[in-house]
């Protein structure tokens, strides 16, 4: 039963209770039949009047071909030179309202002979007609009774076992976890044999088999003692646990061994495994339900379940107790027929499954009833299907085609359809599947993301319930025997504990369980990929701020105490070539080495043109063109060659300015000189400078120490080599490993 | 040329920053001695401005009346304008005024007309020289947008994302560049300037200049349109 789902195992105890109950109707019809309904009048039958009344004589019976009519009492049965009277006695329902086990036996003995004679192919009947005359028919007992010629009586008791092995399979396949729905559970088929085997003895037409009466008795015995035990187990255990399971097997062993006892007959007599001891257990039940009142008074939802199933089990059977087992514990007549009285028995089911919606019965929920409806509609669906064929199967007359066209154009399609609603699976296909897990990875915000998951979730697996899981949970794993799905916490959602899936018509398997694990892991990449591009985007930002703040700033601010107006200008102009820089470097992540060349050189060439130099700038091959540039590398290029250009035109006194860019070995090499006047003398043009600006900067803003510290920071170098005349700047940057040092 | 030369030239300054309004005003009157100065802030006054100022349309002006228009303005892109001012008046020269050469901007405005562009934080005596000579037909042309005008023309088999506004095809059929013009072209979106480029084609600078107008031509949608209904007047087509 472990790997079954909630559908199978409902749909298992349903069948089980429908396969006891053809067994007891099989049995009930299987009996010859007269078409008598007799009954004894008891005390209202004149004292001198013999044998009992009948008090209706079915149309289309045997006996009602004999001539049989109602009203007429029947004296006597014979067949074969064998003849019995017919006592009222014959007719009790219940053999355990004799007094005392040779009473029983004798009756028993009757029965066997009374079926003996009514087993005849013709037995003749005694009867008596209303006005006291005698008269002797003779009748061809049918071999089987009519289905329909079972009374009401006996499809009470059938619908009560069939109800309760229902709901308890219902609770059973929801709750596995516990002993307090096993216990429910077991009342279930106890009842229900108790049920039927009543139903076959109690309904017969006059008598059946004396040891097959015996048989049914003991199964009836056993069916009535087990419910009571199951009971008492249910309130030793729910809704607090008072003792261990030992102590309910010991009481379904107890009772075990008292029943072995009484169908022996080795009891002081049949009160003690029959109404004593259901009477007996009613008190214990009663009893129990008080101490568990007591015990769960500071629970209130325990105590509302207790009450609700309290109630309803104390109504259910104390109202059958009553109406049975006191009465003939005091020797009286029962209140009430005992298959009626069995209809109270489906009060205790219904109420549970109304209790259920309402108290939470074995904390099972609303969505305990969506199971049910969907396992009841797919049976539904079975057995209008069977009915159909049966029907269609039938009828061979020519209207066969005119059946299957009826069945091929309308029936099949909308059986299609509602099996397709009610219990085929709904996947979700691979890519789909993807695509919604990326798109979860990428909502924005987190609560929204966890709700997107749960939802995603919920797609996939169309649980009962999802619910945030108490333990930690590592890994997605199946528990519960496949009832339950346990997520790892993913996309900013908890650990999830999944129920029941596809509405509890199934369970969750190895390739689920795989889809779960993939699920998560997808989720898992996608999410941290989210959270590098994050970081990323947050590291580019701050860099960029940094930039912001460290050039630009720098410069506005030094353009800000500037007293001429024609630095100020020149000043705000190197802002904005930064910020173009910035911007360019926002944009795009990183540029082409032609391209960033391109620019520097236009720049440069622009600048140089202005201050009337001459730049000399051999075209290189374009060899490296395409070679994608960092942004921190060409923006200190672009940093750089600023700075030395605007230190040229400023202080070097120079006609041409020789550049030059090549790529060797990872390395990216620059190479600024000029024919001015060196970089001493400039240096000294320069302090003019440095004395109004804030002492670190030079008038440039940036400065060319500053530009030494940031190259460095890059790991490239800056150098001033000796030059006969002029000044010439080297700088070389690593185009590889930038990283580490720009992720600080 | 008609003897229209004399008549006075408008220029028209559309830029919402007020300071930098007065200063072009003040660049556009030394550049062009004589000139008279319309300044608009929106979209919707330069409308009103041009209804008002230009005149008919005088196709056979010597000299051009010009547009300085910037992209960023309060009720929309200047780039409209542009187009708008390429289709009505050719006797109008829009001119790009902007801070950040940013090359997809500046490839709309020029496909939409735009015959220049000026960058607004260049030295006054500069912008003065490239001012010049965007008006004899010496148009500028960044690397950037050299390189644009290159992918978008040259490989259609690898088009460049279309910027929001572009109205041409990846490879428009219409649009073919000369081996010339592809040379030239290509050396710019290297960094070189007309004067390197012409020194290296052993060209005359004056040529140079005459390639990139024809590339700024060749781009301008009206311009392109106007070909085209040139050539079916004349049954070309």
């Amino acid at each position: 039963m472990s790997r079954w789902s909630p559908s199978l195992v409902i749909l298992c105890a349903f069948f089980v209770g429908l396969v006891l109950a053809g067994a007891a109707t099989f049995l009930a019809v299987d009996q010859p039949w007269t078409g008598l309904r007799l009954v004894d009048d008891g005390d209202a039958a004149p004292a001198r009047e013999p044998g009992v009344r009948i008090a209706a004589v079915a149309r289309n019976g045997p006996a009602a071909a004999a001539g049989v009519a109602q009203g007429m009492r029947l004296v006597a049965i014979e067949a074969g030179g064998r003849r019995e009277e017919v006592l009222p006695g014959d007719l009790i329902e219940e053999s355990d309202m004799l007094p005392g086990f040779p009473a029983i036996i004798a009756f028993q003995d009757r029965q066997t002979r009374l079926a003996a004679i009514l087993a005849a192919d013709w037995v003749e009947l005694h009867l008596v007609d209303p006005e006291g005359e005698p008269i002797r028919l003779w009748i061809a007992p049918a071999d089987s009774r009519p289905i329909l010629d079972l009374p009401l009586l006996f499809w009470v008791q059938i619908m009560t076992g069939v109800g309760a092995m229902l709901i308890g399979g219902w609770v059973l396949g929801l709750r596995r976890d516990g002993s307090g729905p096993l216990m429910f559970f077991l009342s279930a088929p106890t009842l229900a044999v108790s049920a039927f085997s009543s139903a076959v003895y109690g309904t017969r037409e006059l008598a059946i088999d004396g040891t097959l009466f015996r048989v049914l008795s003991a199964i009836n015995h056993l069916g009535a003692v087990g419910f009571g035990a199951a009971m008492i187990s249910l309130f030793l255990v729910y809704p607090k646990r008072l003792v261990t399971d030992r102590v309910p097997v010991a009481v379904g062993l107890a009772v075990t061994v008292l029943w072995v006892l009484d169908t022996l007959r080795l009891t002081p007599g049949p009160g003690y495994g029959g109404y004593y001891a259901t009477l007996i257990e009613m008190i214990l039940i009663v009893t129990l339900i008080g101490v568990q009142w007591r015990k769960n008074r500071h629970d209130p939802t325990a105590r509302a379940a207790l009450r609700w199933l309290g109630l309803s089990i104390v109504l259910g059977a104390g109202a059958f107790t009553m109406a049975m087992m006191v009465p003939l514990t005091l020797g009286t007549e029962p209140l009430l027929s005992q298959g009626m009285a069995f209809g109270f028995f489906l009060l205790i089911y219904i109420g549970l499954a109304l209790g259920v919606r309402r108290y939470r019965l074995f904390e099972l929920d609303e969505w305990a009833f969506k199971v049910m409806f969907y396992t009841l509609g797919a049976m539904l669906l079975l057995a209008m299907d069977g009915v159909l064929i049966w029907l269609i199967g039938l009828d061979q007359a020519p209207s066969l085609g005119l059946s299957l066209i009826v069945v091929g154009f309308g029936y099949l399609p909308l059986r299609e359809i509602l099996w397709r609603r009610m219990v085929l699976r709904r996947p979700i296909a691979d890519h789909e599947l993807f695509r919604q897990v990326i798109e979860v990875a990428f909502t924005a915000r987190p609560a929204e993301r966890a709700e997107r998951w749960r939802q995603l979730i919920r797609t996939v697996f169309d649980p009962l319930s999802l619910e945030p899981a108490r333990g930690e949970v590592s890994v997605a794993r199946a528990d519960a025997d496949g009832v339950m799905l346990l997520l790892p916490p993913t996309a900013d959602a908890p650990a999830l504990e999944v129920r029941y899936p596809w509405r509890g018509r199934g369970l969750f398997g190895p390739a689920h369980l795989q889809l779960a694990r993939e699920m998560t892991q997808l989720m898992r990449h996608a999410d941290e990929g989210r959270a590098a591009y994050e970081r990323g985007a947050t590291e580019e930002r701050r860099r960029i701020a940094r930039d912001l703040h460290d050039d630009v700033g720098a410069r506005l601010l030094t353009g800000l105490h500037k007293a001429d107006l024609g630095e100020t200008r020149s000043l705000i102009r190197g802002a904005l070539a930064d910020i173009r820089t910035i911007a360019a470097g926002l944009a795009r992540g990183s540029m082409p080495l032609g391209r960033v060349i391109a620019d520097l050189r236009h720049e440069t060439s622009g600048r140089l043109e202005a201050a009337g130099l001459a730049l000399d700038w051999p075209l290189d091959d374009g060899a490296h063109d395409e070679l994608p540039l960092d942004y921190a590398v060409y923006r200190n290029l672009f940093g750089a060659l600023r700075e030395i250009i605007s230190n040229v035109i400023r202080h070097a006194a120079a006609t041409t300015v020789r550049i030059e860019i090549r790529v060797e070995d990872g390395m990216l090499y620059l190479s600024v000189a000029d024919d001015g006047i060196g970089l001493v003398a400039a240096a000294a043009a320069d302090a003019d400078g440095r004395a109004d600006a804030d002492g670190e900067r030079p008038s440039g803003g940036l400065g060319l120490g500053n530009l030494a510290r940031r190259v460095g920071d890059l790991g490239g170098r800056i150098a001033f080599p000796e030059q006969p005349r002029g000044t010439r700047v080297d700088l070389e940057l690593p185009l590889e490993g930038t990283r580490p040092a720009t992720a600080g | 040329m008609s003897g229209s030369s004399t008549e006075q030239r408008i220029g028209l300054v559309i830029e919402d920053l007020a300071p930098t309004r007065a200063w072009l005003v003040e660049m556009l009157t030394l550049t062009f001695p004589g000139i008279r100065v319309v300044t608009a802030d929106s979209l919707a006054s330069a409308r009103t401005a041009m209804a008002g100022c230009f005149g008919p349309v005088d196709t056979a002006r010597s000299v051009p009346h010009l547009a300085l228009v910037d992209l960023g303005l309060p009720d929309g892109s200047g780039i409209e304008l542009i187009r708008e001012l390429a289709c009505a008046r050719p006797d109008v020269m829009p001119i790009v005024t902007t801070i950040y050469d940013d090359d997809g901007h500046l490839f709309d405005a020029i496909t939409a007309g735009a015959q220049g562009y000026l960058l607004k934080d260049q030295d006054a005596g500069l912008l003065a020289q490239y001012l010049r000579r965007i008006e004899r037909g010496d148009p500028p042309l960044s690397p950037s947008i050299a390189r644009r005008i290159l992918a978008r023309l040259r490989s259609p088999a690898a088009p460049v994302p279309a910027a929001p506004g572009a109205t041409l095809a990846p490879a428009d059929p219409d649009v073919t560049l000369t081996p010339r013009e592809i040379e030239v072209l290509s050396l710019l979106g290297r960094g070189l300037r007309n004067a390197e480029v012409a020194r290296l084609l052993s060209l005359s600078e004056h040529t140079i200049a005459g390639y990139v107008k024809a590339i700024y031509a060749k781009l301008s949608i009206c311009s392109r349109a106007e070909a085209a209904l040139e050539a079916a007047k004349r049954g070309l087509v």
